[in-house]
C-alpha cells in the first residue's frame, strides 16, 4: 500500500486487512485456496472417492498467481452473502466460523497475495466476474466487493463447463519475493503434495506450476501375525479414527500424521503436539532412532468443519479442543503399545546378538518389505482385522540373555592399537578386540 | 548405573528378599484381598482380570486365585533374563507372562473391554513410567475395576539417585518426577519421612485426578477414582500402595455400600495412611492374645478387656496387632 492512499483508507478497513494478513504465511494463504478448490470439487463430484475427472492448476511467479479449478463454481448467491461480503451481521459470523468453505480464508489469502484480483465464475445456473483494486478498494468507504455488472448471470443455465479462477497481480512485496525463489516453489509442492495425499489419492491432478503432484502413497505393515491398532468413534457430528503400526525405518517419514477431513493438517509430527512429550510430559518419550518405523494416522471427519478441532489456518490442532484432548489420549496409547515391538526390536539386536538369531526383528524386517497395506484401505475395511490392541509374533522375540554374554572393555594405547588393527585388517574397535580374544581363545585355551 | 543397581549391586529384587517372609507385605495382600472380595456384589469377580507383577514369587497370583478365584491372570516382567525363571516359577497354569515394560505392555492389554484388577507392585522409587502406567490404566480401565501401586517410599533412598552437582536429594527428586508435576510447595524444602510420603500421595493423586479429568472430557457418563486404601510399611525399605475403584460418577454411592468396603478397618480415602505394621511377638504371646480378641478400642489409655491391661507386652504392640491380627502371618521353618 503506498502511503499516500493509507491516509486517506478506512482505519477499520485498513486496520481489518493488516491484522488478516498478519496471521497466515504466504504458503498457508495458498493453500486455503487450493482447500476451496478441493471443496468446490467435492462439492461436483458424485463420487467423493473419485475425483479423477478433477483438477486444480496453479501457477506463480514474481509477475502473478493464477489458480483454477473445474469445480461446481461459486454460486451467485455465495459470492453476494458470504464470500465477497464484509457486512457487519456477515462479520459476527465469519468471526465465530472462520474456516467455512467461503469464509474468511479466501479474502485473506487475495490479500496476503496481491492488490490486482480478478475472479471468474461460472456455476451451473449463474457467473460473474469480479475485479478488485485493493488499494482503490481501501480508500472507498463500502466494503462490499462488486460484481462486474456485464458478466453477471443468475437463475440462467450455464453451457460452459462450471469453475472457479483467481488471477492476481500487483503482487505485495513478500508474495513477488517468495514466488521468485525456485525453493519456495518446491517447498510448495512438497506441502500440497503432502497435504492433499488422500485426494490426490483418489485421482484428483493438481498441478502446481506444471508439475503433476504424487501421492505419497502412506502404508502400514498388516500380515497374519502384524496388525496395526485401530481406534474409532464415529458420531453424527464427528468422525474419528485412529490407526498406528510400523513401516519403513525412516527418520523423516515417521511420527503421527493427522487428517481433517482428507486434508492433511500435521504431517511426520514428532513433537508434543501429539504424542512425543518426553518422559516427564504426558506424553511418551522423545522421538528417536528407536521409532523410526513408528507409523501413525488419524482422520477426523466432520460435514460442519467447525467441529474439527484445528486452528484457523489450519496449520496445527486446536491443543484445547476437548476433542483433540481426548484423540490425543488414544494417540498416547497407541503410541505405547506399537513402542512394545519397538522397544523389542532394539532389545533384541543389544549385546551384539548376531543377526540370524534375531527373529523378532528378521520377522519385522521381511514383513516391512512384503506386507504393507495401505493406511486407506485399512480405514476403509477395519474390521475384522483390526482392533485396539497391537498384535505382533511375540514368540519370536530373543534377546540374548545377560547370563550367556559379558561384554569387555579396557583402554590400550593407540599406537598399538593402530598396529593391530592394521594387521588384522578390521575396521573397528570392536572387531580388533574380538579378533585378539578369538586368538587367544584359539592358541591357549584346550576347550575353545 | 540404576539406582536398583547402585543400592543392590546388581542383584535383582526378588533375590535381595524372599517377598514371602516380609510380614507386612503379606497383610497387605490378605488385607487387600478382602477388600477385593467385594466386588462379588457388583459384579462376577470370577470373570475379572488380576494383572501384576508376580517376579519369580507370584505370592499375590496365588493369593488372589484361591481367594478370589479369578483365573484370567497376566504377569508383566521387564526383565528378560528373568522369564524362564518366572515361567518355572508360575504356581498356576493360568498365569500368562508378558515380558517388557509396563508401560508397553499395558496399553495393548484389553482392559478396556475386561473388568479387571491391576496392582503394579514396583519395587522401585517413582519414575516417569509410574506416571505413564497411570495414564494408561485411567484411560482404558472399566468402571468397576480396581487399581493400585506400589512404590518405595524410603526417604533414604534418595541418595542413590543424586547426580553430580546436585547436594540436595530433594533437587534430585524434581529432576526425577519432572519440574511439571512436581508439587511446587516442596520445592526447596527438606523432606521429613512424613512428608516425603506425603509429597509422593499428592504426585500420585495428581496423575489419577488430571487423567480422570481427561477422560471425562468427551464421556457423557463420567467417572471417578474412589481412592480405598493407602497403606505405608516397612519390611526393609518403606512402601506405599495406593488403589481403589474407578466407579460411574452416579454408581460411586451405591458400589460402596454394597460392597461394604468402607467399615473396612484399613479403607482410607484420603491423605492419611494406614500403618502396617506387625508387632513381633511370640507364638505363645500370638495364641494368648488371640483368645482374648476381638475387643473393642481403647478408651482413655486403657483396653476394654482388662486382661489386655495386664498383658505383660507394650500397649503400643498389643495395639499394632488388634488393628491387624485377622491377617498376621504365620511362619515355621519346614523341611521340603
Amino acid at each position: 500500500m503506498e502511503a499516500s492512499l493509507k491516509v486517506n483508507a478506512d482505519p477499520a478497513k485498513s486496520f481489518f486487512v493488516s491484522m488478516l494478513i498478519k496471521d497466515i504465511t504466504l504458503r498457508d494463504a495458498i493453500g486455503d485456496l487450493i482447500d476451496n478448490a478441493v471443496d468446490a470439487i467435492k462439492a461436483r463430484a458424485v463420487d467423493k472417492d473419485d475425483l479423477s475427472l478433477y483438477s486444480v492448476v496453479v501457477s506463480l511467479d514474481e509477475k502473478g498467481f493464477y489458480i483454477s479449478d473445474n469445480g461446481h463454481g461459486m454460486d451467485v448467491q455465495v459470492a453476494r452473502n458470504t464470500a465477497f461480503n464484509f457486512g457487519k451481521a456477515e462479520k459476527h459470523v465469519l468471526m465465530e466460523n472462520s474456516i467455512g468453505q467461503f469464509g474468511i480464508g479466501m479474502k485473506r489469502a487475495f490479500f496476503k497475495i496481491g492488490k490486482n484480483i480478478s475472479v471468474h465464475s461460472v456455476a451451473n445456473d449463474s457467473r460473474f466476474d469480479i475485479d478488485i483494486d485493493v488499494p482503490a478498494w481501501l480508500v472507498q468507504k463500502e466494503w462490499d466487493f462488486k460484481f462486474n455488472a456485464d458478466t453477471l448471470e443468475e437463475n440462467v443455465p450455464q453451457k460452459e463447463a462450471t469453475g472457479f479462477k483467481v488471477t492476481i497481480t500487483d503482487l505485495t512485496d513478500d508474495a513477488q519475493k517468495s514466488f521468485s525463489d525456485k525453493a519456495f516453489i518446491t517447498l510448495l509442492q512438497n506441502e500440497i503434495e503432502y497435504e492433499h495425499m488422500l485426494n490426490i489419492n483418489k485421482g484428483l491432478s493438481i498441478i502446481i506450476n506444471g508439475y503433476t503432484l504424487v501421492s505419497t502413497n502412506v502404508s502400514l505393515v498388516c500380515n497374519e501375525e502384524i496388525r496395526p491398532t485401530y481406534w474409532e468413534n464415529v458420531t453424527d457430528n464427528l468422525s474419528i479414527k485412529i490407526l498406528a503400526g510400523i513401516s519403513n525405518k525412516n527418520e523423516e517419514e515417521g511420527g503421527w500424521y493427522v487428517f481433517c477431513n482428507d486434508r492433511l493438517i500435521l504431517a511426520k509430527d514428532k513433537s508434543a503436539n501429539t504424542v512425543w512429550t518426553g518422559g516427564k510430559g504426558d506424553g511418551v518419550a522423545l522421538w528417536h532412532a528407536q521409532y523410526h518405523r513408528f507409523r501413525g494416522f488419524v482422520f477426523l471427519e466432520a460435514k460442519d468443519s467447525s467441529n474439527l478441532p484445528w486452528n484457523t489456518t489450519k496449520t496445527g490442532m486446536d491443543m484445547d479442543s476437548p476433542v483433540y484432548q481426548d484423540v490425543r489420549v488414544h494417540m498416547i496409547l497407541m503410541t505405547k503399545q506399537v513402542m512394545d515391538l519397538l522397544d523389542k526390536l532394539k532389545a533384541e539386536k543389544e549385546k551384539d546378538n548376531p543377526v540370524e538369531l534375531q527373529k523378532l526383528n528378521r520377522a519385522i524386517d521381511c514383513a516391512v518389505s512384503n506386507d504393507k497395506v495401505s493406511v486407506l484401505d485399512l480405514r476403509a475395511n477395519p474390521y475384522p482385522r483390526l482392533s485396539n490392541v497391537f498384535v505382533f509374533p511375540k514368540r519370536l522375540y530373543s534377546p540374548l540373555r545377560n547370563k550367556d554374554r559379558t561384554s569387555v572393555q579396557y583402554y590400550i594405547s593407540k599406537e598399538e592399537f593402530s598396529e593391530a588393527k592394521s594387521a588384522l585388517k578390521v575396521d573397528s574397535a570392536k572387531e580388533v578386540g574380538r579378533k585378539t580374544f578369538e586368538y587367544y581363545c584359539e592358541n591357549e585355551l584346550w576347550d575353545a | 548405573m540404576s539406582i536398583i543397581a547402585k543400592m543392590n549391586f546388581g542383584m535383582r529384587s526378588f533375590e535381595r528378599i524372599n517377598y514371602l517372609l516380609r510380614p507386612n507385605k503379606s497383610v497387605e495382600r490378605k488385607m487387600l484381598s478382602e477388600m477385593l472380595a467385594g466386588i462379588s456384589y457388583i459384579g462376577d469377580l470370577s470373570s475379572y482380570y488380576y494383572i501384576g507383577l508376580g517376579a519369580v514369587y507370584f505370592a499375590d497370583f496365588a493369593l488372589f486365585h484361591k481367594q478370589l478365584g479369578i483365573s484370567h491372570m497376566v504377569s508383566i516382567e521387564i526383565d528378560e533374563n528373568a522369564i524362564k525363571r518366572c515361567e518355572f516359577n508360575k504356581p498356576f497354569a493360568c498365569i500368562e507372562l508378558r515380558t517388557g515394560s509396563s508401560s508397553t505392555v499395558l496399553p495393548n492389554l484389553q482392559i478396556d473391554t475386561n473388568n479387571s484388577i491391576i496392582w503394579l507392585d514396583y519395587d522401585n522409587m517413582i519414575s516417569d513410567d509410574v506416571f505413564s502406567d497411570i495414564k494408561t490404566v485411567l484411560a482404558k480401565m472399566t468402571p468397576n475395576s480396581f487399581f493400585a501401586l506400589t512404590i518405595n517410599a524410603e526417604r533414604s533412598c534418595l541418595e542413590f539417585i543424586k547426580e553430580d552437582g546436585e547436594d540436595d536429594p530433594v533437587q534430585a527428586l524434581e529432576r526425577v518426577i519432572g519440574r511439571d508435576r512436581f508439587p511446587k510447595e516442596y520445592v526447596g524444602k527438606r523432606l521429613t519421612e512424613k512428608s516425603y510420603l506425603a509429597l509422593l500421595y499428592e504426585c500420585l493423586m495428581n496423575q489419577i485426578e488430571s487423567s480422570i479429568i481427561t477422560r471425562n472430557r468427551v464421556s457423557n457418563r463420567p467417572v471417578v477414582f474412589q481412592q480405598t486404601i493407602f497403606f505405608e510399611y516397612k519390611d526393609g525399605a518403606r512402601m506405599m500402595t495406593l488403589g481403589g475403584f474407578l466407579f460411574y460418577e452416579d454408581e460411586v454411592r451405591a458400589s460402596l455400600e454394597k460392597m461394604a468396603i468402607q467399615r473396612l478397618p484399613f479403607y482410607k480415602s484420603g491423605s492419611d495412611p494406614f500403618s502396617i505394621k506387625c508387632p513381633i511377638l511370640s507364638p505363645k504371646e500370638i495364641q494368648a492374645l488371640n483368645s482374648l480378641l476381638p475387643c473393642d478400642p481403647m478408651e482413655d489409655n486403657r483396653f476394654k478387656n482388662s486382661a489386655l491391661n495386664k498383658f505383660p507386652v507394650d500397649n503400643n504392640m498389643i495395639n499394632q496387632y488388634l488393628s491387624l491380627y485377622r491377617y498376621y502371618p504365620s511362619y515355621f521353618e519346614v523341611l521340603l
